[in-house]
């Protein structure tokens, strides 16, 4: 016989203060274990639900794209034809194009066989002052309505012309002159009735008169000129503009076409729009997520080491219980010679022994109880990236070792016992 | 073997003092079975206790095979009664989960190299116990557990064995086997110290000596 077999024997022995040992370890254990799986269960769930989060928000995303493609090519492009000499930059500084080019051009673009263009829109626009009324800066435009294709059937027009002698204004014209519809006015020593008055636009539209073109055109003196072909609606095979602009120079090689800003700008809106609300709500969702934790883990912050210390007080009662309990028989064993290294060891033998056991059956129960208390769903993948052998290895380590630690001062009590007394008050 | 020298113990508890041997001496050598005959309480528990290096005296000397077990530290004192005392308790005092052979091995857990299961199987034989060898002390009768309690005094060949009222409870029988054992053990070079207040012991007993109220007559 061995002192770990007299351990063993007296373990049996006592089976249920043995039990009561080991269930406290499988408590501080099993507790310990739980809560860190169901924590890893929370990361790993987390991880999952933004990964699903992310991914339906890239789905949605490309969605909303396609629609807002779909949309665009319903509306088309919005394109500015423009005279081959116009300076981009004088075009852009100025609002308008300062060159010219002969209004002949858009009846040459109306006769091909362009498929891509819908809708032509020829005009003649530059800044004036107007003499009648203080000299104040307006922008004058004359247009011509649309110009029909002549090899299509006509379509329903969607700008109209200005008749002769006709004028629309804009809203600052029209509310600083107090006029309505029906009043007549004087425009570079020419009579206008007041066809149309805007409503407030916020761009340069509100100091804008539009005239007829043919009108325009004398007031400013530039018979016969345009200086842009507004074309609406653009369509062509994969909405790519380079072709329109390839079509167009094939039928006017003196001019320039740029793309108006309008459908890119709208697109790239609506495309940023989406992605901050995705973005939103994927941080709300994060931020949920980990107050979440926060709250387990500051539940666990003062539960855990409370049972694990309720457990050591439950282990050192035990062990101190134990101790009363085998009086006569440290006495004995002393008097028949074990020194108190021997008698120590015996009784944290005991205390190791019943670390292993509790660690071992803690580890499995607080793992499957934090499964299945945990959010993922029980099968073996989650199992497997769960379980952590770092943990495992730890707790199997540290809970014999805090188990004979609890035991330590009732151990060293009974080692220090004298026989003699011991064996006299029995 | 065993010198005892003017040896007295008194004993202060909360109901006063009380001396429960005074001055008392004598010697047991090598192949002597001496016997200390006395009424309950006239000290012979203190007496055995006292030689087997368990309680400190108050006054005197022991020596026991030329060692005063009481100048060594307590962990050569343990080792010293493991090697050289044999100890056979009035109340037995068996490991209540072990098994009667695993009782008889106590001895040996304080030689970690000892393989005494050999040794622990003949005297269990020797003292008629083959057939309970397996049985822990509560499935025993008081015979049986003396008669374990014996086996285990002598596992490990003791030079003196201490007999504490080794025939007080037991039937004639019983009595018979455990002294013709004690004799056995004397011829065989050992020494025998046993107390009782029993009178059968004195006819197995090379010596028996009186003791009352602490003092030897
Ligand atoms: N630990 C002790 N404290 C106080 N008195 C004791 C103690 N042990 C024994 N005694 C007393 O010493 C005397 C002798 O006791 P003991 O040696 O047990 O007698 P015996 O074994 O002959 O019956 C008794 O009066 C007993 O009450
Ligand atoms: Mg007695």
């Amino acid at each position: 016989m061995t002192l770990w077999q007299l351990v063993i024997k007296e373990s049996r022995y006592q089976r249920l203060s043995f039990c009561l040992g080991i269930l406290a370890v499988i408590v501080a254990v099993g507790v310990l274990v739980a809560v860190l799986t169901i924590l890893r269960s929370h990361d790993l769930q987390t991880q999952k639900i933004l990964a699903l989060k992310e991914e339906e928000m890239e789905k949605e995303m490309s969605i909303m794209e396609d629609d807002y493609r779909k949309i665009m090519k319903i509306l088309g492009f919005n394109l500015l034809i423009l005279p081959e000499g116009q300076q981009l930059s004088d075009f852009y500084a100025e609002g308008y194009a300062t060159k010219d080019m002969p209004e002949e051009y858009v009846e040459r673009l109306s006769a091909s066989n362009i498929m891509t263009i819908r809708h032509l829109l020829p005009s003649i626009e530059q800044k004036i002052r107007w003499p009648e009324q203080r000299m104040r800066t307006i922008i004058l435009i004359g247009t011509r309505g649309e110009v029909p294709f002549t090899k299509r059937d006509p379509m329903e027009p969607i700008l109209v012309a200005v008749p002769p002698e006709n004028i629309v204004l804009g809203y600052e014209l029209w509310k600083s002159l107090n006029l309505k519809v029906g009043d007549k006015i004087k425009l570079l020593g020419k009579d206008f009735k007041v066809s149309e008055c805007h409503p407030q636009r916020g761009s340069k539209d509100d100091i804008t008169a539009w005239i007829d073109l043919k009108q325009a055109q004398e007031l400013v003196g530039k018979q016969g000129k345009i200086n842009a072909i507004l074309a609406l609606k653009c369509h062509c095979l994969g909405n790519e503009i380079e072709n329109v602009r390839k079509d167009i120079k094939n039928v006017l090689p003196n001019t320039q076409v740029i793309e108006l800003a309008s459908r890119v700008i709208t697109r790239a809106e609506a495309r940023d729009r989406a992605k901050e609300t995705a973005e939103f709500v994927l941080v709300s969702e994060k931020n949920y997520r980990i107050k979440l934790r926060n709250e387990i883990e500051e539940f666990a912050a003062w539960f855990v080491p409370l049972i694990i210390l309720g457990c050591i007080v439950w282990i050192g009662f035990l062990a101190f219980n134990n101790v009363r309990e085998r009086k006569a028989e440290i006495g004995i064993l002393s008097a028949l010679g074990l020194r108190s290294k021997q008698i120590l060891f015996v009784f944290l033998a005991k205390a190791v022994l019943l670390g292993i056991f509790g660690a071992l059956i803690g580890c499995i129960a607080g793992f499957i109880v934090g499964l299945a208390s945990g959010e993922t769903v029980f099968n073996f993948e989650t199992v497997r990236t769960l379980f952590n052998p770092f943990l495992f290895l730890v707790v199997m380590l540290t809970a014999p070792i805090l188990a004979g630690v609890a035991s330590w001062i009732p151990a060293l009590i009974a080692a220090k016992q004298d026989p003699a007394d011991i064996l006299r008050n029995e | 073997m065993l010198f005892i020298k003017n040896l007295s113990k008194v004993f202060k508890g909360p109901k006063g003092i009380v001396q429960a041997l005074e001055s008392v001496s004598l010697s047991v050598k090598a192949s002597e079975f001496v016997a200390v005959q006395g009424p309950s309480g006239s000290g012979k528990t203190t007496l055995l206790l006292s030689v087997g290096g368990l309680l400190v005296p108050s006054d005197g000397e022991v020596t026991v095979d030329n060692q005063n077990p009481y100048l060594m530290s307590p962990d050569n004192r343990a080792h010293f009664r493991a090697s050289t005392i044999g100890f056979a308790f009035q109340q037995f005092y068996l490991v209540p989960y072990l098994s009667v052979l695993d009782n008889v091995l106590v001895p040996s857990l304080a030689f970690p190299q000892s393989i005494a299961i050999d040794r622990a199987k003949e005297l269990i034989n020797r003292f008629n116990l083959t057939d309970r060898i397996g049985h822990v002390p509560g499935e025993l009768s008081t015979g049986e557990r003396q008669r374990t309690a014996m086996a285990r005094a002598l596992l490990n060949n003791p030079k003196l064995l201490l007999a504490d009222e080794p025939v007080g409870n037991l039937d004639n029988e019983n009595a018979n086997i455990v002294l013709s054992v004690l004799e056995e053990f004397a011829s065989s070079s050992g020494a025998v110290l046993m107390v009782t207040h029993d009178n059968r012991a004195a006819k197995y007993a090379h010596k028996t000596l009186q003791l009352k109220n602490g003092k030897l007559l």
